[in-house]
Parts: C-alpha cells; sequence; structure tokens
C-alpha cells in the first residue's frame, strides 16, 4: 500500500522492542500522522498511540520540558520530544528511538536504574559537618555564591547527556555528566562541606578523570546547563585541593 | 590504583608533569639532530657522532627525561583506553598492574641501553 504524503501529514518512524534481551531486537514501524499547528514529537506519539498503535510504550508526564521524562532519540539526536517541533524537523519521516546507553524497557522506554544509582552515588545534598545547624538557622549565601553553581541547578535529570555520552557508552562504572555535574554544583556551593566525602567517588578514573571532553553532553542538554565545563571545573577543584592538602 | 592507593588526580598531574616535560625535551632532542653541534642530520646519525653525544653527560639526562616521558605518557593513556573496554574492580587491578610492569620493562630496558652506551661496557 502506498502512503500519500501531503504537507499536512509526515511519517514516524518508532522504533519498537518488546524487551532489553538479544532474542528481541528492535523493529522499526512507520506511522502515517497528521499535522497540527504547534504539534510536537511528543504530540505525534500521543496521535499514533491513540489511532494506531496503543501498545506503544513511551514515557511522559508535564509535557513542558520540566519533568524531564519525555527524552528520546529523535533523527540521531537526544532530544525531549515535548520541545521538539514536528515543523523544525527536516524529511517526510522522522525516526524515533529509545535513548542509547541506557537499557530497554520496552518500545521507548528505557530503564533510568543506573542512572539515578551514579547520582546518588555522589551524594546529591548539602551536607553539613553539624547536620543540627541547618534546621536551626537559614545558611546564607551572597548573589556571587550563589551564580558560581546555578546554571547547574537547572539539571531536569533527562539523561540526555548521558545518552549523548560516548565514555558512558563504553564504561558502565563511569559516574557520567549529569551525575559529576552535580557533584560539581555542591562542591562549590558555599553552604556544603561535602567535600571530603565526595572526594573519593570522584578522583577516579571513573569519576570526573573519565571524561575525555567530546563535549557532547552539553549540545544535548535541553535546559542550557554546561556538563563537559563543570566535569573540567570538577577536574581543575580536585586538582587544587590536591596541591593544598598535600 | 590498584593496591597502591594513589588517588587518580596524583597520576593526572603526574601526566601533566609528563607531558611538559616531553614538550621541552623532544625539540631540545631534535635540535641535537639538527643544528646543535653537527653539520647535518645525517653526520648527526653516524655511530661516532652518536656515541659521542652519549657520552655528553647532558644528551644523557635528556634522553632519559625524554625515555620517562613518553613511557609515562604513553602508558597511561593506554591504561585509560584499556580501562573503559571492561569494568569492575578486578579488570581495573590487572590493567593498571600491567601497566605497572610494562613501564618498569620499558624503562629498565631503555635506561640499561643509555647506561651501557654510557660507560661503553
Amino acid at each position: 500500500m502506498s502512503v500519500v504524503l501531503t504537507e499536512r501529514a509526515r511519517i514516524l518512524r518508532v522504533h519498537r522492542r518488546i524487551s532489553n534481551e538479544p532474542e528481541n531486537p528492535s523493529k522499526i514501524m512507520g506511522f502515517l500522522f497528521p499535522i497540527t499547528k504547534g504539534m510536537t514529537v511528543l504530540d505525534a506519539l500521543l496521535w499514533v498511540k491513540e489511532h494506531k498503535a496503543q501498545g506503544l510504550a513511551f514515557r511522559y508526564s508535564c509535557r513542558m520540558g520540566i519533568c524531564g521524562s519525555c527524552g528520546i532519540l529523535i533523527n540521531g539526536e537526544p532530544e525531549l520530544a515535548c520541545e521538539t517541533q514536528i515543523t523544525a524537523l527536516s524529511g517526510d519521516a522522522i525516526e524515533v528511538a529509545p535513548l542509547p546507553n541506557f537499557p530497554v524497557v520496552r518500545d521507548l522506554v528505557t530503564e533510568f536504574q543506573g542512572f539515578f544509582s551514579h547520582h546518588t552515588w555522589v551524594m546529591p545534598y548539602l551536607i553539613r559537618r553539624n547536620p543540627v545547624e541547618t534546621g536551626e538557622r537559614e545558611l546564607l549565601q551572597t548573589e556571587e555564591e550563589k551564580l558560581r553553581y546555578y546554571q547547574f541547578t537547572m539539571c531536569i535529570m533527562c539523561g540526555l547527556c548521558n545518552a549523548a555520552c560516548p565514555i558512558v557508552g563504553v564504561d558502565q562504572e563511569y559516574l557520567g555528566p549529569q551525575a559529576l555535574t552535580q557533584a560539581y554544583r555542591l562542591a562549590v556551593d558555599s553552604r556544603d562541606e561535602g567535600w571530603s566525602r565526595r572526594k573519593a567517588s570522584l578522583d577516579t578514573v571513573h569519576g570526573c578523570w573519565g571524561c575525555t571532553v567530546a563535549g557532547s553532553c552539553s549540545a544535548a542538554c535541553p535546559k542550557g546547563v554546561d556538563p563537559a565545563l563543570a566535569i573540567q571545573l570538577l577536574k581543575r577543584k580536585v586538582l587544587l585541593r590536591f596541591a593544598r592538602e598535600r | 590504583m590498584g593496591g597502591l592507593n594513589l588517588g587518580e588526580s596524583t597520576l593526572q598531574l603526574v601526566n601533566y608533569l609528563m607531558i611538559a616535560l616531553i614538550l621541552v625535551a623532544l625539540p631540545l632532542h631534535f635540535a641535537t639532530h639538527a643544528f646543535l653541534g653537527v653539520t647535518s642530520q645525517e653526520e648527526s646519525l653516524t655511530y661516532d657522532s652518536v656515541i659521542g653525544r652519549y657520552r655528553a653527560s647532558a644528551t644523557v639526562i635528556l634522553l632519559a627525561a625524554l625515555l620517562t616521558g613518553a613511557s609515562y605518557h604513553g602508558l597511561y593513556g593506554l591504561r585509560k583506553i584499556l580501562l573503559e573496554v571492561s569494568s569492575g574492580h578486578r579488570w581495573d587491578r590487572v590493567v593498571t598492574m600491567g601497566i605497572v610492569a610494562a613501564g618498569i620493562l620499558m624503562l629498565g630496558w631503555g635506561l640499561s641501553t643509555i647506561i651501557v652506551a654510557v660507560t661503553g661496557t
């Protein structure tokens, strides 16, 4: 059956997979969908799920680029489906696939357990030598102190940076750009006193020294965070601490 | 680093120092073959010229520095590549110890060659 494409219709080519098992390789299925004004890739996926393939699995929540749930590979680039306009993509067909460097649960849904465990590994919370005082008084800081880490608080944990990172793809132990960025965010926070506890996990070949500065994490981030910069600053911080401590 | 308990920053810092050492030693090494005390590169490669330079302590220090810097820098890079190939503490330890052993062999062999040339034994 031939498909007639008009200006108001395009094909969504979806990589579908039942599970991550090798005996279940992914297959690509094409779906013709109508374009509406302001339509995003997430809208197209929802249209396909409603009209063509009810079993299609993908993750989403806020639909406005805040929750970070709908990260997928769109035409080979890691993007948020809710922030990618259909009209901004060239070609008759739009190819969507699950994020690379993450195990596939089903279709476009990927497993984030390893991602979250790496995030947890860097202790992504304020650490004080005297934890009781945090409940008793405010920890004040100047505007300048806040700006040292502010951009890195914009992370929504969508995982696009880890999907784009070539090192995450080959080294399962590598903490990854997201976790390392959060480690740096806390390392330069004037209120935090947990550097000595975090340093051991960061100062390893699977920590900040695993980064080869490909820079793809920064290019992929939908929130304008620069993880590659954070990791290089983290390296400098580790080395400067090294000089001070020895 | 394996059982030596060195932070990765220590190894990285040494790596940076070795890069600086190579950047200084390599141009000097080329210069000794091009215009420092020789009329041409062909002349610098003759047996007498080579042995003559080995008898000069500055050249010996230069060659030893170059050997040390290049060996460390190369093996450190190789270690990082190998650590990405697989994962696990056991693999990390095997790779690191293997690289340390290879470094000791390379430096031992290279330095012994320099010493033999210097002493003429």
